[in-house]
């Protein structure tokens, strides 16, 4: 159904490629299959190999051994830095829970 | 109130909802009223801001010995909108115990019982989790009755048997085609 999606099997191994208009990203359990995947691109197109994922899409990816972290912190913090709020108190959650918000007429 | 800077910032901050479930329900409630923003709704927008001063730094977890199981989770706020009593919809789901969808909407039209917005609701996280078993399917990953969690027995019901008795007759026909996806064993949903 994704047509941007490509998997090559080889034996037990398996690459994955998701292109996103003119991003790639993959992955394997085999780094072989990878370097033989970056090695290929690089001689059919002209472009650069970044290497390990760390942002994708404006997401911050950060990988560890076990684990897989995403988050937008840097636009987090360019976003409180724009509305001036770097310096403000900290609250515990996002919005009153015993306010109401409404249309607010009278302004 | 400067209605430009507003929209500004909840357009800078539904970007974020990309990786932060935690003020999906927020920012859409504060995006109703960008027509015509007020001194009071840009404090509540400031808020989330003050709120996200505090977390800036938390992630979406996703550890590789988590298991390949779909389960989705829904809920409505009976006509949480006080100013036209419609409801908002709830949903997320889970691959093995990672989430990996969130949505947060405002019911297009006014219910009449909380069976009623909560059966929308699980019709929209019914759509969601056929969505999502198509994607794993390019994946390789083929699962059957995902579970869907919902808190309204009648609700539940309906989706397996959708009478029309007087209380039911009037919704909408789009509402129930999670009937068909129920009935052929995609979900399965689930009291909780």
């Amino acid at each position: 159904m994704d047509k941007t999606l490509f998997i090559r099997k080889h034996e037990s191994d398996v690459i994955l490629v998701q292109v996103y208009v003119d991003d790639i990203i993959f992955g394997s359990n085999n780094n072989t299959l990878c370097e033989e995947f970056v090695a290929t691109m690089l001689v059919e197109f002209e472009m650069p190999m970044i290497g390990e994922l760390t942002y994708f899409l404006g997401l911050q990816v950060k990988q560890l051994k076990h684990e897989t972290y995403l988050n937008q912190s840097k636009y987090c913090f360019g976003l409180l830095k724009k509305f001036k709020m770097e310096d403000c108190k900290e609250v515990a959650t996002p919005i009153a829970t015993n306010f109401l918000l409404d249309a607010d007429e009278a302004g | 109130m400067d209605s430009t800077k507003y929209r500004g910032l909840i357009g800078s901050l539904l970007y974020l909802t990309a990786s932060r479930p935690d003020i999906q329900f927020d920012v859409c409630l504060c995006a109703r009223f960008q027509a015509n923003p007020k001194e009071s709704q840009f404090k509540a927008a400031q808020k989330i801001l003050k709120y996200l001063k505090g977390t800036t730094n938390v992630c979406l977890w996703y550890p590789c010995d988590s298991s390949i199981t779909l389960s989705g989770f829904s809920d409505s706020d009976y006509a949480g909108c006080k100013f036209d009593r419609k409801s908002t919809s709830g949903t997320c789901h889970l691959l093995g115990s990672s989430v990996i969808s969130w949505n947060s909407k405002k019911q297009a039209c006014v219910t009449l019982s909380t069976t009623e917005a909560e059966y929308i609701v699980v019709g929209h996280g019914c759509a969601q989790i056929i969505s999502l078993k198509h994607q794993l399917l390019d994946y390789g990953v083929k699962l059957s009755k995902v579970p869907l969690d919902c808190d309204n027995t009648s609700a539940i019901n309906l989706t397996k048997n959708p009478i029309q008795h007087s209380k039911t007759k009037h919704i909408e026909i789009t509402h129930h085609f999670i009937h068909n996806y129920v009935q052929k064993g995609d979900c399965e949903i689930q009291f909780v």
